[in-house]
Formats: structure tokens, sequence, C-alpha cells
């Protein structure tokens, strides 16, 4: 249930324009039955993002190397992609996701274990 | 401000625009005093997110939402149908929203759609909140640098009281739009990811402005943006209306701040207050357009009424009022599946007032309020029609 009981903004001893907030309860949702099960999705969908993160500066030093046969954390940072590269490292994104987490998008349906059938 | 550019999906890269942003190009960077946050450069409207690793993070939860809204759903829909359908319901039939969730709440299938979402949207706030708060000296010190600058103007009110129904943290941002300091960076990035990529460049708000209807006379001096957030929209209005005067208020101090700082960097000049939609301080028949976009499920039932009445009282004879939103352009759904997904946005999402929205009686309010109303006004986006009143003349 909601209460009204106000949370005090982050302070960090400059003016911020900020006053207290009501905060939401969803972070205590238990979706699946189990709460570590719950936490058991939130840690593999920020894994894989970190993941992804980590995929993603491989084929951004894969890019500096052929082109410049160098690169350094500074070259990283500014690199930007071009339309064809942000083009093909999404469509990968999206094959990665399908891959690794395809499986929850099947319905289920009525089809009972081998055993039972 | 930062900036970012490798969070374009692939059908933003497709898009035409592309084509004339300037890959990495710093905004026009009119913030003062060397104070312009900007590490990885900008896209056009879009200053890039500060660390690759940040926004190659935001990218994959940008592409995992996609998948989620789509595939997950999907499946989630099949299956919401399958459960009423075994315990004898017409989906499309009408039942009390208690009896559609009591159905559907505990299905595994649904819950592991509304958990992917759910986590995704958690991930998507705070690693954006953790950034700005881990280097918080050198953001509040960019906003400081341009609260007083112009073009446009900032008016802030510490001493303003915040209603207690302005102050949740609606669609579970932290913080809400009053209680962090970043409230209007964590919102715009936020916003970005929740668009899947296709508000990268004020898509939406861009499209909102140019529909924007005007007064039969053609006059258009003073155009108010209620609730308006980071300011896309009233940006977009001014460049529509460069002559008029384009003002944007909205109750959190954060937002109006970050979204003079945009409009000081983009160069362009809107006037920003902090300031109350029901109690906006304008005076009578002050303007010709007032606006606001996705405000008011946001807001009680009674607020929205007085909204709806203040928003009469400052408009001019023969003024025009457009607000858009879930219900502006069509009736709130009333199906099974419907009902669940509005119940799962306020439960989930902490979208605390949009039951509230959807059993209100909007189009007679506004005729209440004294509004001339034509439910069947100009578009704005995907709805086929919108909203549109008319104070009489
Ligand atoms: C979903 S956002 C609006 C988005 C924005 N109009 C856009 O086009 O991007 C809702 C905004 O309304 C503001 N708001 C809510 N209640 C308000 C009120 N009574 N007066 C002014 N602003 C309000 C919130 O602080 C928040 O920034």
């Amino acid at each position: 249930m909601k209460t009204n009981t106000k949370t005090a903004p982050a302070d960090f001893g400059r003016a911020a324009y900020t006053s207290g907030y009501i905060k939401a309860n969803a972070d205590q949702a238990v979706l699946l039955g189990n709460p570590v099960i719950d936490n058991m999705m939130s840690a593999m969908i920020a894994m894989s993002a970190e993941m992804w993160a980590q995929t993603k500066r491989a084929r951004i030093v894969e890019a500096l190397l052929e082109e410049h046969g160098r690169v350094t954390e500074e070259m990283i940072e500014s690199f930007v992609p071009s339309a064809a590269q942000e083009a093909k490292w999404t469509a990968e994104r999206d094959r990665f996701i399908k891959r690794t987490f395809g499986a929850f998008a099947i319905n289920g349906g009525p089809v009972t274990p081998f055993a039972q059938s | 401000m930062f900036d970012r550019r490798s969070l374009f999906g692939a059908a933003a890269a497709a898009a035409s625009f592309i084509g004339t942003a300037v890959s990495g190009r710093k905004a026009s960077a009119k913030i003062p005093g060397n104070k312009d946050v900007e590490p990885r450069g900008a896209i056009g409207r879009f200053e890039r997110l500060p660390t690759q690793n940040l926004d190659g993070v935001q990218d994959f939860l940008t592409g995992f939402r996609g998948w989620v809204n789509a595939d997950l759903r999907r499946a989630a829909m099949a299956r919401a149908r399958e459960v009423l359908k075994a315990n004898g319901i017409d989906p499309n039939s009408e039942m009390p929203i208690k009896d559609v969730v009591a159905l559907l709440e505990n299905d595994p299938i649904l819950a592991t759609s509304t958990r992917t979402w759910l986590s995704t949207q958690q991930m998507m706030w705070s690693t954006l909140q953790d950034e700005f708060h881990a280097n918080a000296d050198k953001y509040l010190a960019e906003m400081e640098a341009t609260d007083n600058a112009g073009p446009g103007s900032l008016e802030l009110n510490p001493d303003m009281e915040i209603p207690d129904y302005t102050a949740h943290e609606i669609h579970i941002q932290p913080g809400g739009y009053v209680g962090d300091p970043f409230a209007g960076h964590i919102y715009l990035y936020g916003t970005a990811n929740f668009f899947t990529g296709r508000n990268y460049q004020d898509e939406i708000q861009k499209e909102y402005a140019k529909v924007l209807p005007t007064p039969a006379d053609g006059n258009v001096r003073r155009v108010l943006d209620q609730g308006c957030s980071c300011g896309q929209a009233a940006v977009a209005i001014k460049e529509r209306f460069p002559d008029a005067d384009v003002w944007g208020i909205d109750v959190g101090g954060p937002m109006v701040r970050f979204a003079h700082m945009r409009a000081v960097d983009l160069g362009i000049a809107v006037n920003f207050a902090q300031r109350l939609a029901e109690d906006s301080k304008f005076p009578d028949n002050h303007f010709d357009i007032v606006t606001n976009n996705i405000m008011f499920h946001e807001v009680t039932a009674e607020k929205a009424k007085e909204i709806i009445k203040e928003s009469f009282r400052v408009l001019r004879p023969g003024g025009v009022f457009y607000p858009i939103d879930f219900y502006t352009g069509a009736p709130a759904p009333k199906d099974a599946y419907g009902l669940y997904r509005q119940w799962w946005d306020h439960r989930w999402n902490n979208e605390v007032w949009r039951l509230e929205y959807a059993n209100l009686d909007f189009f007679g309010a506004m005729r209440e309020a004294g509004f001339e109303v034509n439910e069947k006004g100009p578009a704005a986006g995907r709805a086929r029609y919108n909203v549109v009143g008319t104070k009489p003349a």
C-alpha cells in the first residue's frame, strides 16, 4: 500500500531545487513466485547488458585498429560509429538478445511432459 | 550537457536525419564558463552518454525493451487469451478490472513479461542515476553556470509548496520529478530508452509541435506548455512560432532547470518556470495556445479538472487548448487485456493516477470549464484524432 511518507532527496551540498518524494514499492515485487527467482532474472539482464557493452567495446577496438593500427582509451571513448556500423551492431545486438533470452518468448502451451503424453 | 551517438538504433540510423547529423560534433555549446559537460560530443539534439560503457548498457536495455515489448508481450497476450478462454470469458468482453487482474496476475508467462519489463525499467533508471550522482559536482556546476544565462529564462521557486500527488516516483523514476537533483537528466535519457530509440532527436515533440492547432484568427503571440519536463516540446513549439513568447512550466525544479540548460545549449529562447499547471500565476486571457503532452495521466482526476479550468482562464477568447494523452485521441480500452495492461502500468510502473485518469470524463470536464470541444481535432502521433478545446470568442 502507498504511504505518503517522504524520502529526503540526495544532498550534494549545493542548491538542487529538490523536495521530499514518495517512494514506489515496485522494487519489492515478487512476480515469479520466489524473490530469489525474480532477482536472478534481474541479474541475468544486468549481466547481459554488461556483456553487450563489452562486445560493443571490442567491435570499436577492432574498428579503430583496422583504421589506425593503434588504439587508446581516449580513442575508444570518443569513437562515433558510422551509420553502417551502427546498423550492423544493432542487428548483432538484437540477435544476441534473441539467442540468449528467446526461450522466454515460448508460450508454454498445453504440451505435457513426454512421460505423461 | 553531454551527448551520445551510438544509441541510435537500426531504424533511427536508417532515418533521413542521420545524413545531416554530424558525427561527434559538439552541440552549439552555449553553456558559459567552460562548464559544458559533454565528453563524448553531441549528435544533433542529443548529447552522447558520457562513457562508452554506460552507452553500451543503455543500448542493450533499449534493444532488450524492444524485444520484451514485441516478442514477450505477444506471448503474454496469447497466454492471456488462453487463460480467459479457459475460464469461459470472451477476451473482448467488458469486465471489472479486479476480476481480470485476479485471473491473469499469477500466470507465469504473463509474470515473466512483467518481470523482464520491470527489471529493464529499473536498470535503465538506476544506471543513469548512478552516473549523475557519481559525478554530481560537475553536472551541478554545469546547471549553475546556465541558470542565469540566455537565450530564454529560468524561474525556480524553492519555497513553492510541492503537492504530494506530484511527489510520487511516477514510472518508478528514482526520486520522481521533484526529488532528484538530476531528475531532468535522468528523465531525458530514460525516455530515449523508453521510446526504444525513436526519440533521439525529439521526433515525438517535433511532430506534436507541427500539428498544434492555432486560433482561427491565426494570431500566436504566446504559447504555454504545461508539465514541460525537459522542454523538448516547448523548444519545438518555439521553432515553429519563432516570434511567439513560449513558456514551459513544470512542478519539478530539476526538470525546468535541465530544460532551460538544454534550450540554452541549443540556442533556443524559451521561458521555463517551476510552477503548477493548476495555479500557473499567469494573467487571465493571456495565451493563444495552451498545450501539454502526456501530463494528464500523471495527475489526480480532481487536479485534472482544476488544470482544465486554469487553462481556460489563461487562454484569451478564441484561444486553443490542445492536451495530448492516452485517451485524448481514442477512448480508454474496456476489453479484458486492455484493462489488465492499464492496471499493470499503474501497479508495476507506479503510474499512480493512471486509473483515475482512465475513468475521468475528460471531454465533459472540458465542456464544464467552458470550452467548445472538438473531439475529432487534428491527430497527434499515432492516434487518428485528438481533442481540441476553444475558448469562445
Ligand atoms: C510525462 S511528463 C511530460 C512529458 C513532456 N510534456 C514531453 O513532451 O516530453 C509529465 C510532467 O508533468 C509534470 N507535472 C505533473 N503534475 C504537474 C502539475 N500539477 N503542474 C506542473 N507540472 C506537473 C511532471 O513534473 C512531469 O515533468
